[in-house]
């Protein structure tokens, strides 16, 4: 069978601490420090065999027919811990995640796919799925949860068990009635997942071959808040044992604050970035992952307690001498109009062009920083076009337009939840963007194309008539000026009919002004009860 | 209007003085519990609380309760369906306790429960599962039969194994001949052999213009009635609108006396109906969730609604019809007419005991005995 790797580790390991035992200490070189995965497999061996018994092969019962991100399997020590009277110090259980992690954990590509769940992105529409699926392993977390492991079917089917022996009304509930929930999920489930997702893949394999990358260096970061804006600077990262970094980062934030974050990361399985540190007190943690060009990384950072509320970074290497436009400050340049925007990049050198029909004028520059004012003729080209710095190109980065057609908010569909004294609540960002019709004038149609964030006055309403009997808008929550939706507490409300709780149905209402023109959109949010934290995403 | 409750009131507590000395004349009671590990007979014509058992310990978050058919015991499901606990309600004592695992390692939920109509054997449906060193084991689920006077570490004297799943409730004919079995779908069985005599594929129901009934039953409430009564609704389109709104297709009855079951459409229905009971001459149906509503069988049409004070999960009616009673979760158990609806009293369980998931039954008894 498939023999963990790591496990041989854990014997040269258990080999080299027996010989520094025993004593002969000025002719034996002192052993190398055990590294953090060594000592997550001598962990593995020592505290899990005794369940998970090994057999001949020195494979592990059960636990070595899974495998699972870091996540994944911090979820299944945490309940090791908690159902099953395991106990681990902090540097161990950190170090068990760590030799799991690296030794089966999931290749780039099996979590390309489903990077939102790791980075905790909040109202993501899942797609890609039939509806029994969705029902049947969709409903109390999301699918990625599912499809960020690695099982054959036999071992799905254990899973399920493990359902059922942690949640025996499962099949009780809403959406499990409606089938023969225990017959699929042995049946059908089972053997889909384990063709869709088996243990077994050319791409791990191919994967746990590759080398190792030295992440050490000063690398170029620019970050996405939705509400909030663009944040940038360099960090510098310097190793501190084999696969921990120290980072230190200087930023520029979205209101202008320059600050400095030291901060710890940890890779696993070669190309998982987690950093983790505090940011005015407060504990923040990013999840990223090495791009095959081997000097990008892309991924979220997002409060600990809050995890919808994020920004979303792309990462890549000052000192490689890479030139790159990564992000544009203001997408929507009015033609007939002058639109200061800011280039933020790495190693930018040369002319800045935004194409035919646009004088530009740079304000100031550096390497990581153009600030241009850009002049739109009043007969420029519609639609997106390219930034260009020197041979550097940034696609489709910027739109020439003339009027504002329509505006969508985004997300079109969210959840916030309730808080209570024991769940924080959860908040919902929107934002309001822009879109053309094109040539032809007619919304939804192929030559359309997409301004731009703009700004917005905010608004919530009743989502349906039950919604205005209820008058959910007066008691769901409130939503900022930069079009966060803040939810109100969890409980039954006497003020309200039948003393119903805050939930509540909403449109979520932008009004964006275009010279004379006021449009308006709209997107619908539920405003519902907290949920466990064990059922919030993470993977 | 306050004097007339008053003037009840004394009278009710004369006429209770008066049963409580004569030793005689049995009682309706309400039979419910509260967190942690409450018990309560609540008397109807006092409105009052009459007595307060503590369940004995182990035994926390009481909630299914199914009382003997004398109503002297109240068995009681608490410790997370873990357990089963029988009390006798006049001496407040702890006559019955079911060890429901039968193997080292077994965890079992109970999902089911009705006592024989000569009280003398407890069904219980069971979910088993085994925790082995690495890894759980689901078991077939089952029907575990103990003698009442099995005590307090009574042992299964029969087990039906294989039983179907997803079942929420047990019911007995009044003559003692069919174990009713009732999840998502309905099974007539041999209380004898666990024999399925007859299965009713409700979820797979075929019918025109309509997807699959839903039938989600907590709490049975045939005490008044002989007539077990529950709502049926469209599956998908609960789905859709999550218990609002939802679209009540029909009423689904079985009638413990006569062994016979209907499933009914009923017009005319707005509201949500989170649970119903049948009043005793069997003409009308009452129940909601935010709403209180009253429903001729006969016609199957809404006649009235009236609007409550807050969510409600569980609906009786009273041994004479007049009354329905209305309760669930929270302190509070409020009676309202069963003619016009109207709301006559609250009844509070004492320092606003939360009744959480906990049954409300109707009982009668002679609490002097
Ligand atoms: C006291 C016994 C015991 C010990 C010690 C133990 N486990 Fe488990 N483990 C179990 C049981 C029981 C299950 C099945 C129930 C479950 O998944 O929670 C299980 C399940 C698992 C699974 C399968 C989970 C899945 O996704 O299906 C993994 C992986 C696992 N354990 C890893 C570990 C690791 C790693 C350790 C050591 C740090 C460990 N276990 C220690 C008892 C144990
Ligand atoms: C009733 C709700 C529910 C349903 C339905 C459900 N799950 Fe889960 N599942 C959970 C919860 C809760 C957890 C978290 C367990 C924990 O906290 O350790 C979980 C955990 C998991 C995990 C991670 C386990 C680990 O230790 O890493 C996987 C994988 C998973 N579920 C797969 C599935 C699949 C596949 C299905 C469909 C057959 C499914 N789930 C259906 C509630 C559900």
């Amino acid at each position: 069978m498939r023999l963990p790797a790591g496990l041989k580790a854990v014997a040269v390991a258990a080999a080299l601490m027996a010989l520094a035992s025993c004593g002969e200490e000025k002719e034996t070189p002192a052993p190398p420090p055990l590294t953090l995965r060594d000592l997550g497999a001598e962990v593995v061996a020592r505290e899990c065999s005794l369940c998970h018994r090994a057999a001949a092969d020195g494979s592990l019962s059960r636990l070595s027919g899974i495998r699972k991100t870091p996540e994944g399997w911090e979820m299944t020590l945490a309940r090791m811990e908690s159902t099953r009277g395991v106990k681990l110090s902090p540097q161990d259980h950190r170090a068990a995640v760590k030799f799991l992690a690296d030794t089966q954990g999931l290749a780039p590509s099996e979590t390309a796919p489903y990077r939102y769940e790791l980075e905790r992105r909040p109202n993501v529409v899942e797609s890609g799925r039939n509806a029994d699926l969705t029902s049947m392993c969709a409903r109390c977390h999301a699918f990625a949860r599912v499809a960020l492991q690695r099982r054959d079917a036999e071992e799905w089917r254990r899973l399920f068990h493990t359902h059922l022996g942690l949640w025996p009304t499962l099949e009780y509930q809403v959406l499990a009635r409606d089938r023969d929930w225990w017959e699929e999920a042995q049946g059908w489930v089972a053997t889909a997942l384990g063709s869709h997702f088996p243990y077994d893949t050319s791409d791990w394999r191919e994967w746990s071959a590759a080398p190792a990358v030295d992440f050490q260096g000063r690398w170029r970061f620019v970050g996405y808040m939705p509400g909030e804006g663009f944040a940038e600077g360099v960090m510098t990262v310097t190793r501190n044992a084999v696969d921990e970094y120290l980072v230190a980062a200087e930023e520029q934030t979205a209101d202008g604050a320059a600050i400095n974050v030291n901060y710890a990361a940890i890779i696993y399985s070669k190309y998982e970035w987690r950093g983790s540190g505090k940011r005015d007190n407060r504990d923040f943690y990013e999840a990223a992952a090495l791009q095959a060009d081997g000097v990008t990384m892309t991924g979220r950072s997002y409060w600990r307690d809050a995890p919808e509320m994020g920004s979303n970074f792309v990462v890549v290497r000052a000192d490689r001498g890479l030139q790159r436009p990564l992000a544009v400050t203001k997408e929507g340049l009015k033609r007939g109009a002058s639109t200061e925007i800011t280039i933020l990049g790495v190693g930018m050198k040369g002319e800045v062009s935004l194409g035919d029909g646009i004088a530009v004028r740079v304000t100031s520059r550096s390497e990581d920083k153009i600030v241009v004012m850009a002049e739109v003729a009043a007969d420029a080209p519609l639609g997106r076009r390219d930034v260009r710095v020197g041979d550097a190109v940034m696609a489709q980065a910027v739109a020439v337009y003339d009027k504002i057609d329509r505006i969508e908010v985004t997300p079109g569909q969210a959840t916030a939840r309730l808080g209570s004294d024991k769940i924080a609540p959860v908040s919902a960002q929107f934002e309001a963007v822009a879109y053309a019709s094109g040539g032809d004038g007619i919304a939804g149609t192929d030559d359309d194309f997409r301004i731009g964030v703009v700004a917005a006055a905010w608004d919530v309403a009743p989502y349906d008539e039950e919604a205005s009997r209820m008058k959910d808008h007066l008691y769901a929550g409130k939503i900022t000026p930069h079009g966060r939706f803040l939810p109100s507490e969890a409980g039954g409300n006497p003020e309200r009919l039948y003393g119903a709780s805050n939930a509540g149905d909403l449109k979520v209402i932008a009004t964006v002004a275009d010279g004379d023109v006021t449009l308006t959109g709209e997107a619908h949010l539920i405003v519902t009860k907290p949920l466990p934290p064990t059922q919030r995403g993470g993977a | 209007m306050r004097r007339q409750v008053t003037l009840t009131t004394i009278l009710g507590a004369l006429l209770f003085a008066l049963a409580a000395s004569a030793h005689a004349a049995e009682k309706d009671y309400i039979l419910t519990a509260a967190n942690p590990n409450k018990l309560y007979l609540i008397d109807l014509k006092r409105r009052a609380v009459a007595r307060a058992y503590e369940l004995p310990d182990p035994a926390v978050g009481p909630s299914f309760i199914e009382p003997s058919p004398d109503g002297r015991i109240a068995y009681v499901v608490a410790n997370q369906a873990r357990d089963i606990i029988g009390i006798e309600l006049t001496s407040g004592k702890e006559v019955f306790r079911a060890h429901m695992p039968q193997v080292k390692n077994e965890r079992v939920v109970n999902f089911g429960l009705t006592v024989s109509p000569d009280g003398a054997k407890i069904y219980s449906y069971e979910i088993p599962v085994q925790a082995k060193l690495d890894r759980y084991e689901a078991q077939p689920n089952r029907i575990a039969v103990y003698a009442a006077n099995g005590g307090l570490d009574a042992k299964a004297e029969a087990v039906f194994i294989n039983m179907p799943r997803r079942i929420r409730l047990l019911l007995f004919s009044k003559d003692g001949q069919h174990l009713y079995a009732l999840g998502s779908n309905f099974y007539t069985l041999d209380p004898e052999t666990g024999r399925i005599i007859a299965a009713y594929p409700l979820r797979q129901w075929q019918e025109p213009d309509a997807s699959p009934y839903d039938t989600l039953n907590f709490w049975p409430t045939p005490e008044s009635s002989d007539v077990f009564t529950a709502v049926v609704v469209d599956g998908r389109a609960e789905v859709a609108r999550s218990y609002q709104n939802t679209d009540v297709t029909a009423l689904f009855h079985l009638d413990l006396k006569q062994g016979v079951f209907t499933v009914s459409p009923i017009k005319g229905v707005q509201d949500t109906l989170f649970a119903v009971a049948a009043s005793p001459d069997k003409r009308f149906a009452f129940g909601g969730f935010r709403t209180l509503s009253k429903i001729d069988l006969k016609k199957g049409a809404l006649v009235k609604r009236v609007d409550l004070d807050r969510s409600y999960y569980q609906f009786n009616v009273s041994r004479d019809g007049r009354e329905v009673y209305i309760s669930g979760a929270m302190c509070d158990i409020v009676i309202h007419d069963a003619g016009n609806l109207e709301k006559k009293a609250v009844v509070l369980l004492p320092d606003c005991a939360d009744m959480a998931g906990a049954a409300v039954r109707v009982v009668r008894l002679d609490l002097g005995k």
